[in-house]
C-alpha cells in the first residue's frame, strides 16, 4: 500500500446503506477499498455507495482498488459474473480509482475495464445475471445505451423503449418475461422512464451545467423469500422495509397459509452522479433542504421556467405516482439526504418521506428505489 | 372543410407508432412544437388497433385522463381504424374514460392534417417547382409550374404508416386495388399487410395517356378471376388537372367489365375540378397548368419545359451550377455579428432552447441576457423604450428569464405594470390581474429576447386582436431579430404592423440572418452522433474526445468556446490579417457566425440564378472554388467545412475532387481543417477517401485510433 492511505475500507457481502455511508465520513480513513470475490450490496446500498464514490471524485479524493483475488481477464464473456466488480458500482469504482490491483500485486485497471465495457457494449448497454440486472450508462458517450435507442445516441428514448426493456429484463430475471405483473406494468414503465429521464436532465451536470464524466445507470432486482419468518430474519434488511414485506405478506383475512408462501419482490434503481435533487429545484425562502426535497415530488415543481412544456415538473411526480398505484416502497437517496415512503397503507399516497436518520455530508447523486411485490399470476 | 383546404377545425394529429405503449402519448406530447400545439384546436392521437384496446383498459384510463386534463380546453381525441366497420373511428377523452364519437369531419381534418405533414416533412425532396427559366411537362402531357412525386415523400417507416393508416378502408372496402404509379407500392402493401389482407392489386405501367393500351390490359387481368361487379379501389397518389381520372375511366369503359370503380386521390391541388373522385387530402398550393405548348404561359416567357417521364415519374440529369460565395453576401449581417462577439458567451451553437419550457434545438444561438450586461446595449434598449409614443402603461414578456429582463429594464424607464404570459389567451392560465391590467390598458409594449420565425410574436398580435381589440398603441420590441431571410422579417413585420385599427411599432437593436436549424440538421448534432460512436467503442476514451463530447452534452449551456472539431495537438485560431470578412484577431465563433449568416443569405439570394438551392431541374451548388480559391485561409476553409450542407456541396466533385481535398489538409500549417474534413467525410459532405489515404491523412493527429475512426466512418 503506499504511505499516506490509511488502511482499506473492506468491501465484503451484503454491504448495508449503513456501511457504505460511513466511507466518507472524517472518522474513517479513506483512500482505498479492498474489494472481496463475494463483494455485493444489500437492498438500497449500491445506489447510496455510487453517490458516495461521486463524493469522493467530487473532493478530489483519490482511491485505489485492491482485489483479493487475481484477476485476469482470459475470459472476458463472465467477466461480468466472474467478477464482484461487474456491477454498476463496480464499473463506476473501476473508472474512478487511480489504480486497481489484484491479490498478486498487478496493476490491472486497464485490463479489468476493457474486460468490463467490452461486456457491457456486448449486451447493448444491458448486463446482469438471473438476480441482477444492469442498465449502464456512460457519460458523455453513452448517455443512452444502445438497447434503449429509438433513433440516436443523442435522443431520450420513448417509453415504449422502456417498455421493451422491462420486458427483457423481467424475461432475463423470472424466465417468465412480464408474467406475473400485467397489471402493474404501465406504472412500472412510468416509473423507469421518468426517473430516467430526470437522470438524464438534471443528473449528469454539475451546478454550473457543465457534464460530469461518469457511470450512471439502472439496478433491476430480484428478490425472493421462502416465508415472512426467514424474510423478518434477514439481516441484510432494513427495518423499515422488513415492516413493508411483511404487512403485504399478509393473507387473505382469514387464512393462515400465506405466512409460508414463497413470494418474490421486484426493485428498479435509477442512479446517477448529479447535485441531488433538493438541490436542483430552486429554493424557496427559510425552506430547508428536506423540505425541498419533498416539495421536488410535487406536480408543478422544476428548474425548468415556466412555459409551453407540459411535461413541466411532472416527471417526480409521477415517480410518486406510480409507487403509489404499486403500492411500492420508494426510497430515495440524493445527495446528503434519505427517505422513504411506503404506498402498502390504504391512506399512504399523502405525506411527506420519511427520513431515514443521519445525512451524510459529501455524498452527491440521486438514487431512487421502487420495490414492489410481483403478483401471482 | 373548404375548397383550399381550410377547415374550421385544425387538430393536431400525433402518431404513436405500431408497437407504442399507453405512455407513448404524454411522451409525444411532451417532444411537440409547443407552435403546434398553441395553434392546434384539439389533440387526436393517431394509434394502431393494439394500442386502443390497450388504452380503454382501466389501468390507462387515468393516465388518459390526465393528459386530456392537460391540454384542456382543447379536447383530446383517438383516433384508430375500426375493422369490424372497415373505417377510421374517434374517440373523444373526457373525464369519464373514452367515448367513441361520430365526427367524421374532423377525422377528415385529422387526415388533412396528418397527410400534410408528411409532405411537409418531405417537401425539399417530393416537390419539383418551376423556375424562370424551368417548367415541367407532366407525364398527362400537360405543361405546369408544380410536380409532386408522392413516392419521395415516403422517406421513413413513418411516413408509410401515415399514408397506410389513412388508406385502409379504401382498401378494405375493395376487392381489388389498382394503383397509379409503382412509387406509392409500398403504401397498398403496408395497407394490405395492416389488414390481413389478400386480394388482388396491379399497378399501371405508365400514365394511361401514353399507355392506354397497357392500362387497359392491366385492369382486365385484375378484375378478370374476380366475380362479377367486383368492387376496384383505384389509388391515384396526386391529382392536379384531373386528367387521370378521365383517362382511367375511359379506359374502364374500353375494358367493359361490370365493376364498381372508386377512386382516391392521396393528395389533390387546390382548384382541381371537382369530379366524382375522393380527395384524401387537399394541398394549398394551386398548379398553374396548361394542355398545349401553344397556350403555356411559361413556354411563351422563355421557360425551357422539362419532360418528366410518363413511366418513371422522374426526370434525368440535372444540371449542376457552381455558385460563389461574394462579399456582398456579408454585409448584412457582419456587423451584427461582430458586435455581439465582442461579448463572452452571446454567441452560441448548438443549444437547447429552455426558455418558454419547450424542447427546441438551435444550431444557432444568441444569447440575450449575455447581450444586455454590456452597458451599450442596454442604453440602446432604454433608449429605444423612453422614445415610444405614446407611453406604454403595460408591458408584456414571455416567461422566460430573458424576457422578464428586458421587461425589467422596460419597467425601469416606463413604470409601467408588467405582464408575465406566453400567449395572452385568457383562456391558457392569464391571472385575473393581469387580464384586468391589459383590459385597462390604452398602450401596450411587448417585448421578446430574439425573433427566430416571428410565430411568438404573431401570437401575441392574434391574442390582443381577439381579446383587448380596444388597444390603441402596440409597440413590438426584440433584443434580435434573426429570421431567415429579410423576406421572413418584412412578412413578420407586415403581420404585426398592418392591417390593426391600433397604431402599431416594431424594433430591434441588432439584425442578421441565420438558418434555423434543429437537431435534424444541427452540424453539432451529427458531430456528437459520430464522435459518441467512436468513443463508445473505447473502455478508456481519451480525454480529448470525452472532453469533446462533455462539451456537445452541455445542452443547456451551448457552445461558448471553440466551435469546431479540432484533432489532439491542433490549437484554435482566430482570423488572420487582410481578410475580407472581418478584423485580424476576430474569434473562430464571430467568424463562424458571420459565415452562417453569408451562407444563409446566399439560399436566400432575391436573384435566384445567384440563389444556392436545389431545383428540379438544376441545382445551384457551392462552388469548390470558394474553398480552395476564394477563402482560402485554413479557419474559413474549416468553417465551410462545417456550415455547407451536404445537398449543398456538388455532387459531381464528390465524384471527382478528392484529391483536391486531401491537398488542402497535407498542406503545412492547416491541421485546424483536419477535425472538419474527417466530418465532412462522416456527413459524406466531401469525395470519401480510400482507407489507405485516410490512414495517412489522419493516423499522425489520431494515433491510436485512427483505424477506429476508419471503421466508424464506414459505419455512420
Amino acid at each position: 500500500m503506499e504511505s499516506g492511505i490509511a488502511r482499506p475500507i473492506k468491501l465484503g457481502p451484503y454491504t448495508s446503506v449503513k456501511a457504505a455511508s460511513t466511507w466518507l465520513t472524517s472518522e474513517t480513513p479513506s483512500g482505498a477499498f479492498s474489494v472481496v470475490k463475494d463483494f455485493g450490496f444489500s437492498l438500497f446500498a449500491e445506489g447510496v455507495a455510487l453517490g458516495i464514490l461521486r463524493g469522493y471524485a467530487s473532493a478530489n479524493r483519490p482511491y485505489e482498488l485492491s482485489l483479493s483475488f487475481p484477476f485476469t481477464s482470459a475470459a472476458p464473456d463472465s467477466v461480468m459474473d466472474e467478477t464482484p466488480l461487474g456491477s454498476l458500482f463496480g464499473l463506476s469504482a473501476a473508472y474512478g480509482a487511480h489504480r486497481v490491483i489484484d491479490s498478486r500485486g498487478v496493476e490491472v485497471q486497464t485490463q479489468l475495464l476493457e474486460a468490463l465495457w467490452s461486456s457491457v457494449q456486448r449486451g447493448g448497454g444491458e448486463v446482469g445475471d438471473g438476480k441482477r440486472r444492469y442498465l449502464v450508462f456512460r457519460d458523455p458517450d453513452y448517455s443512452v445505451p444502445h438497447c434503449l435507442r429509438h433513433s440516436s445516441a443523442k435522443s431520450f428514448p420513448i417509453p415504449s423503449e422502456f417498455e421493451l426493456l422491462i420486458r427483457q429484463m423481467c424475461l432475463k430475471l423470472t424466465g417468465q418475461g412480464t408474467a406475473g405483473l400485467p397489471s402493474s406494468e404501465s406504472s412500472v414503465i412510468t416509473f423507469l422512464y421518468e426517473a430516467v429521464r430526470n437522470s438524464h436532465e438534471h443528473g449528469r451536470y454539475d451546478k454550473n451545467g457543465q457534464l460530469i464524466p461518469g457511470i450512471r445507470g439502472v439496478i433491476a432486482e430480484k428478490y425472493i423469500f421462502e416465508s415472512a419468518g426467514s424474510m423478518m430474519k434477514r439481516k441484510d434488511l432494513p427495518d423499515a422495509i422488513k415492516g413493508y414485506l411483511a404487512r403485504l405478506w399478509q393473507a387473505k383475512p382469514g387464512s393462515s397459509s400465506g405466512e409460508h408462501r414463497k413470494r418474490m419482490f421486484f426493485s428498479f434503481t435509477v442512479s446517477d452522479f448529479g447535485q441531488g435533487i433538493q438541490n436542483t429545484l430552486p429554493a424557496v425562502v427559510n425552506e430547508s433542504s428536506w423540505v425541498r426535497l419533498n416539495r421536488a415530488f410535487s406536480p408543478g415543481e422544476s428548474r425548468k421556467p415556466h412555459g409551453d412544456d407540459l411535461n413541466r415538473g411532472l416527471g417526480l411526480a409521477k415517480v410518486w405516482r406510480a409507487a403509489a398505484r404499486l403500492k411500492a416502497f420508494l426510497f430515495v437517496s440524493s445527495a446528503d439526504l434519505m427517505g422513504y415512503k411506503d404506498f402498502s397503507g390504504e391512506t399512504a399516497v399523502t405525506g411527506p418521506l420519511l427520513e431515514k436518520a443521519g445525512s451524510t455530508p459529501g455524498r452527491l447523486g440521486t438514487s431512487i428505489t421502487l420495490l414492489w411485490p410481483v403478483l401471482p399470476k | 372543410m373548404n375548397q383550399e383546404g381550410q377547415s374550421a377545425d385544425q387538430p393536431l394529429v400525433l402518431a404513436v407508432s405500431a408497437h407504442g405503449s399507453p405512455e407513448d402519448l404524454e411522451s409525444l406530447l411532451n417532444t411537440t412544437d409547443p407552435d403546434s400545439l398553441r395553434s392546434a384546436t384539439s389533440i387526436i392521437f393517431r394509434v394502431g388497433n393494439r394500442l386502443y384496446e390497450r388504452l380503454r383498459r382501466p389501468s390507462s384510463i387515468e393516465a388518459l385522463i390526465s393528459l386530456a386534463n392537460r391540454v384542456a380546453p382543447k379536447p383530446t381525441f383517438l383516433v384508430h381504424y375500426s375493422k369490424r366497420n372497415k373505417a377510421h373511428a374517434l374517440a373523444l377523452v373526457g373525464s369519464d374514460g373514452i367515448t367513441e364519437t361520430a365526427r367524421p369531419e374532423l377525422i377528415a381534418a385529422a387526415c388533412q392534417g396528418d397527410l400534410l405533414s408528411v409532405l411537409h416533412s418531405a417537401r425539399e425532396f417530393c416537390y419539383l417547382r418551376a423556375t424562370k427559366s424551368h417548367h415541367f411537362i407532366s407525364p398527362s402531357g400537360r405543361h405546369c409550374s408544380l410536380f409532386l412525386r408522392v413516392g419521395d415523400a415516403i422517406r421513413s417507416v413513418d411516413a408509410l404508416e401515415r399514408l397506410a393508416f389513412w388508406l385502409l378502408p379504401q382498401i378494405a372496402n375493395a376487392d381489388a386495388v389498382i394503383i397509379d404509379s409503382w412509387t406509392i407500392c409500398s403504401v397498398v402493401l403496408r395497407c394490405l399487410s395492416l389488414l390481413n389482407s389478400r386480394i388482388a392489386f396491379d399497378c399501371l405501367a405508365a400514365h394511361p395517356r401514353f399507355e392506354s393500351s397497357s392500362a387497359a390490359a392491366a385492369i382486365d387481368r385484375l378484375v378478370s378471376p374476380l366475380p362479377p361487379n367486383p368492387k376496384v379501389a383505384c389509388i391515384v397518389s396526386v391529382t392536379s388537372s384531373g386528367s387521370f381520372e378521365d383517362f382511367i375511366e375511359r379506359i374502364v369503359l374500353a375494358v367493359n367489365r361490370p365493376l364498381e370503380l372508386k377512386i382516391t386521390n392521396i393528395y389533390g391541388f387546390a382548384g382541381r375540378p371537382s369530379k366524382t373522385s375522393t380527395v384524401l387530402c387537399r394541398l394549398p398550393e394551386q398548379v398553374e397548368n396548361y394542355s398545349a405548348i401553344g397556350e403555356c404561359k411559361f413556354c411563351q416567357d422563355g421557360s425551357e419545359a422539362i419532360q418528366i417521364d410518363p413511366r418513371l415519374y422522374y426526370f434525368r440529369d440535372r444540371k449542376e451550377i457552381e455558385k460563389p460565395l461574394k462579399p456582398a453576401h456579408f454585409s448584412e449581417s457582419r456587423q451584427s455579428c461582430l458586435d455581439l462577439a465582442d461579448l463572452s458567451g452571446a454567441l452560441r451553437v448548438h443549444r437547447g432552447d429552455n426558455s418558454g419550457g419547450s424542447t427546441k434545438h438551435h444550431a444557432f444561438n444568441i444569447d440575450v441576457p449575455t447581450v444586455l450586461e454590456k452597458e451599450q446595449f442596454r442604453n440602446q434598449c432604454v433608449e429605444v423604450f423612453r422614445s415610444l409614443a405614446p407611453h406604454p402603461s403595460v408591458i408584456v414578456a414571455p416567461d422566460h428569464d430573458a424576457g422578464k429582463l428586458i421587461a425589467a429594464i422596460a419597467r425601469e424607464v416606463l413604470r409601467a405594470q408588467v405582464v408575465v404570459h406566453n400567449t395572452l389567451r385568457p383562456t391558457l392560465g392569464m391571472a385575473a390581474q393581469d387580464r384586468g391590467m391589459l383590459e385597462q390598458a390604452k398602450s401596450v409594449l411587448v417585448v421578446d429576447d430574439v425573433l427566430n420565425s416571428g410565430k411568438r410574436l404573431r401570437d401575441y398580435n392574434r391574442s390582443l386582436r381577439e381579446h383587448f381589440g380596444h388597444i390603441e398603441s402596440v409597440a413590438y420590441f426584440v433584443v434580435v431579430a434573426r429570421p431567415e431571410s429579410n423576406d421572413e422579417l418584412k412578412r413578420t413585420e407586415n403581420a404585426l404592423r398592418v392591417g390593426h385599427r391600433w397604431k402599431s411599432s416594431f424594433q430591434y437593436l441588432q439584425r442578421l440572418f441565420l438558418p434555423r436549424w434543429g437537431v435534424d440538421q444541427c452540424p453539432w448534432c451529427q458531430e456528437y452522433q459520430f464522435l459518441s460512436l467512436v468513443s463508445e467503442r473505447l473502455s478508456v476514451p481519451p480525454k480529448w474526445l470525452s472532453e469533446r463530447l462533455s462539451r456537445l452534452s452541455e445542452g443547456d449551456l451551448g457552445i461558448t468556446g471553440e466551435p469546431l472539431f479540432l484533432l489532439p495537438g491542433v490549437s484554435s485560431r482566430s482570423l488572420a490579417s487582410q481578410s475580407k470578412v472581418a478584423p485580424s484577431g476576430t474569434s473562430c465563433m464571430a467568424v463562424l457566425f458571420a459565415f452562417a449568416a453569408a451562407l444563409q443569405e446566399m439560399r436566400c439570394d432575391p436573384d435566384e440564378e445567384a440563389r444556392l438551392a436545389q431545383h428540379a431541374a438544376y441545382a445551384n451548388v457551392f462552388a469548390l472554388r470558394n474553398l480552395t480559391h476564394n477563402y482560402d485561409e485554413a479557419l474559413l476553409q474549416a468553417i465551410l467545412l462545417r456550415l455547407v450542407k451536404r445537398s449543398e456541396w456538388s455532387e459531381q466533385n464528390r465524384k471527382t475532387a478528392q484529391a483536391d481535398f486531401r491537398r488542402l489538409a497535407s498542406e503545412p500549417d492547416r491541421d485546424i481543417l483536419l477535425g472538419e474534413l474527417l466530418l465532412a467525410l462522416a456527413r459524406d459532405c466531401v469525395p470519401r477517401f480510400g482507407q489507405k489515404e485516410f490512414l495517412e491523412l489522419f493516423t499522425p493527429r489520431l494515433v491510436p485510433h485512427a483505424g477506429l475512426f476508419w471503421e466508424t466512418l464506414n459505419r455512420f
